[in-house]
């Protein structure tokens, strides 16, 4: 079986908002606890009408923002019905969702917040985009278990490629899940959990009870073009994905992996694996690549979301090289989906990013 | 124009439904002529709102089985796909050993948001994956090729067949298992009471008392294959997906443009993608949700594409079937589009005590002959989502169960 992608992106800016995270460079870093405050909205989102946004809305706007920004004006100079968005998301809602749910249980629907209640859509996240920069040619959510960043990449490409838009703001973003969802599954059943069915997965209770505790938060949006006519600023990428069922990952991860990486890896491969049978099988399978290229393997709780690898997507574009350099990440959930970017970093010397030409007028204004 | 080195037709070869009217495409089309099916009390503790109905799948059909993924205890939505899913691959003949390299593209909005509500309700707290529901499909059918989740709300599924389309245009695979699946939700049918769309009598778009929508659960899945290989394995096809476009209001987190410029775009642009005129199409399934604005605005919108077509082409109102699948509601259109052109008739719609603001032909004495070859589809969703399908008949000798008589549409 061969794994194809379609279509290869440019990426022309790049953002990122996080705890202790002050630009792409830093995306690399370890996520930095979430202490209160790390978010300043009043300075991200500067002017009038976020004020009641959920703080995960607030991230992916600030994020958007500065890769908008850092690609100078292209996206204004693309047309309006070219614009479009993809946006991944898993946990963002989570802890919202929870607070909606209660106040049903508790009180009532009639008690909901109506600045909340829209939310319940999960893309209500992502279409916020769109009215921030008049994106009329599509929006789209991916909300695919871990891998929903990179497969934001791919369908971006493939939409590129079919003329559904000329520019796109390929986004990812988490918020925190509450205390109590982030709570890993105690042992044994109560009585009321037997009332649901079966009380508890057992891989659930494997691989939660063994996992690092933690959830994502933050967002990372990159601007992106077709790679033909368009500005390799930061570098080139395109993404595929495959599925390796948890059932017999040990088994299949041969067959699976071997096409989706190919047989001419680049020179470093981040990966972002968890504990799961999935991610264990990936890391085995990772093994033999060693000596052909750097596996730097990135790991993930049980609750993972999907901004971690389109997070190493940017850190890895922030890098500075003298020659064009081949990267990758590889993002896998324990459900079974894998997702693969490679990238071609455009080099560079200092700190300094060559500006791209203006878009030529026939593209121009809205 | 798309840089495509081909560009394949697409067909569908394979269907699946599991919905209030039944389980199995001939049940669904059955209850369809038979007027639709009623709202039931939705089976979730807690319901602390005034809306408490949906069109519901008989629990006794929700399958048992998958009853857990990877660590995830799965609710009604990933069974009720897996089953709709093993249903289109058995239509399309697709056997086991072919199904390795077969993708999977659903729309999941609140996908397991049953089973997490069940738990939150049992004091259990712990967050899992709310879209499992690809994945779940994926190791269902032996799949090791991508299994990809869309999540734009109401228009999740229209968003997963335009991928599904690009797919196989692109030669990224020759056949896409493409769906929705959308169980009960206690925290979307809240928040629907909260915002005033929830309808407390049943789902009534175009009706001058609408007042809100009424969900459904279910699911629904459609095989997509390049024709090329369909026709080398032997398979007829229903009907060929033959065009599909995007656009974004960018207006509103929940209503849409009154302006309906976009949707009137994505309508033309899905038509031009599909190299038909607006003349070509024999009914249009419109997203019609019964929510007051958004029928007036797709009301006004269908003239703009149809113009003085509009007093003889037939609209298709099905969530008053079968209520709003939300994020498998795109996939339910689809297949209804599929099997409108199989049988060369639309059905008769709900009886509805119309809004004159809604100047649309919807027939309800009887079920009435297509008298063009294709079918649209609109879906729309929150935030001004938007997109449009076009889906194509096949002429005499080619299309699935197609009688001897000859097609006028081929001639």
């Amino acid at each position: 079986m061969v794994t194809v992608s379609t279509g290869e992106l440019a990426v022309v800016g790049m953002g990122v908002v996080g705890p202790g995270i002050s630009g792409p460079a830093d995306a690399l870093a370890p996520a930095g606890a979430a202490a209160p405050g790390w978010f300043r909205a009043q300075v991200a989102l500067p002017g009038r009408g976020y004020r009641r946004l959920p703080d995960a809305c607030k991230y992916l706007l600030a994020a958007s923002r500065l890769a908008v920004g850092d690609a100078g004006d292209r996206l204004t100079q693309t047309e309006r019905d070219h614009r479009g968005a993809a946006v991944a998301i898993n946990n963002t809602g989570a802890a919202l969702l929870e607070a909606m749910d209660r106040t049903i249980m508790r009180e009532g629907a009639a008690e909901m917040s109506p600045s909340s209640s829209p939310f319940i859509a999960m893309s209500s996240f992502a279409s916020r985009l769109s009215m921030e920069h008049d994106i009329t040619g599509f929006n789209l959510t991916v909300n695919s278990p871990v891998t929903a960043g990179l497969e934001a990449l791919q369908i971006a490409a493939r939409a590129v490629a079919a003329a559904r838009a000329r520019a796109v703001l390929v986004g990812a973003v988490e918020e925190a899940l509450s205390p109590s969802q982030s709570r890993a599954p105690a042992l044994g059943s109560s009585p009321q959990s037997s009332a649901v069915g079966s009380p508890l997965c057992s891989s659930a209770l494997g691989s939660s009870l063994s996992s690092a505790p933690g959830t994502e938060v933050g967002a990372a949006v990159l601007h992106c073009e077709p790679a033909v006519g368009g500005c390799a600023r930061y570098g080139t990428c395109r993404a595929r994905g495959a599925f390796l069922a948890p059932g017999v990952a040990a088994r299949d991860a041969p067959a699976v992996l071997g096409p989706l990486v190919g047989d001419d890896p680049p020179g470093r491969i981040d990966a972002v694996l968890d504990d799961s049978a999935v991610g264990t099988a990936a890391a085995r399978w990772l093994d033999r690549l060693t000596g052909t290229c750097e596996v730097v393997i990135v790991p993930a709780p049980a609750q993972a979301g999907c901004l971690t690898p389109l997070q190493r997507v940017v850190g890895l574009f922030a890098q500075e090289h003298t020659a064009p350099t081949r990267r990758a990440v590889l993002a896998a959930s324990a459900q079974g989906t894998l997702a693969y970017a490679e990238l071609t970093v455009t080099p560079r010397g200092g700190s300094s990013l060559e500006p791209c030409a203006p878009r030529v007028a026939a593209e121009g204004g809205k | 124009m798309n840089t495509f080195d081909s560009v394949p037709r697409v067909v569908i070869t394979g269907l699946g439904a599991i919905c209030c009217l039944g389980t199995g495409v001939g049940a669904y089309w059955g209850g369809l002529l038979a007027g639709g099916g009623e709202p039931e009390a939705i089976p979730l503790p807690h319901l602390n709102m005034r809306t408490k109905k949906m069109y519901l799948v008989d629990r006794a059909q929700v399958p048992a089985e998958p009853s857990c993924h990877a660590g995830v205890e799965l609710g009604s939505s990933p069974r009720l796909a897996v089953a709709a899913a093993e249903q289109a691959l058995t239509d399309a003949k697709v056997e086991d050993g072919a199904r390795v390299t077969v993708p999977v593209v659903l729309g999941v909005e609140l996908g397991n948001s049953d089973m997490q509500e069940l738990q939150r309700s049992a004091g259990r707290t712990t967050w899992t994956t709310l879209t499992p529901a690809a994945a779940v499909v994926g190791a269902a059918i032996g799949s090791r090729a991508a299994q990809t989740s869309v999540g734009n709300a109401c228009s999740a599924s229209g968003y997963a067949l335009t991928i599904g389309l690009d797919m196989i245009r692109a030669g990224e695979a020759s056949t896409v298992l493409v769906g929705g699946a959308e169980g009960a939700t206690r925290a979307g049918m809240g928040a629907f009471n909260r915002l005033g769309a929830a309808d407390p009598v049943r789902c009534r778009p175009f009706d001058r008392n609408r007042a809100g929508t009424m969900f459904g659960d279910g699911s629904a899945m459609i095989v997509l294959e390049a024709a090329d290989h369909a026709r080398r394995r032997g398979v007829e096809p229903y009907a060929e997906l033959a065009g599909a476009a995007w656009s974004c209001d960018a207006h509103h987190a929940t209503a849409p443009d009154p302006s309906g410029d976009q949707i009137v775009r994505a309508m033309s642009d899905a038509l031009a993608d599909a190299k038909l005129s607006s003349a070509d199409v024999g009914c249009v399934i419109p997203h019609g949700t019964g929510t007051p604005l958004n029928d007036v605005v797709e009301s006004q919108a269908l003239h703009r594409v149809f113009g003085s077509r509009m007093p003889e082409l037939p609209l298709f109102s099905l969530k008053a079937m079968i209520g709003h699948t939300t994020g498998a509601a795109g996939a339910f259109a689809c297949l209804t589009a599929t099997l409108m052109l199989r049988h060369r008739q639309s059905p008769a719609n709900t009886p509805v005590d119309q809004d004159p603001e809604c100047d649309v032909w919807l027939p309800q004495e009887r079920p009435v002959p297509l008298a063009a070859p294709a079918v649209l589809v609109n879906t729309y969703a929150f935030g001004g989502n938007n997109t449009s399908l076009v889906v194509k008949g096949i002429g005499m000798g080619i299309g699935k169960d197609v009688s001897g008589e000859a097609s006028r549409w081929s001639q």
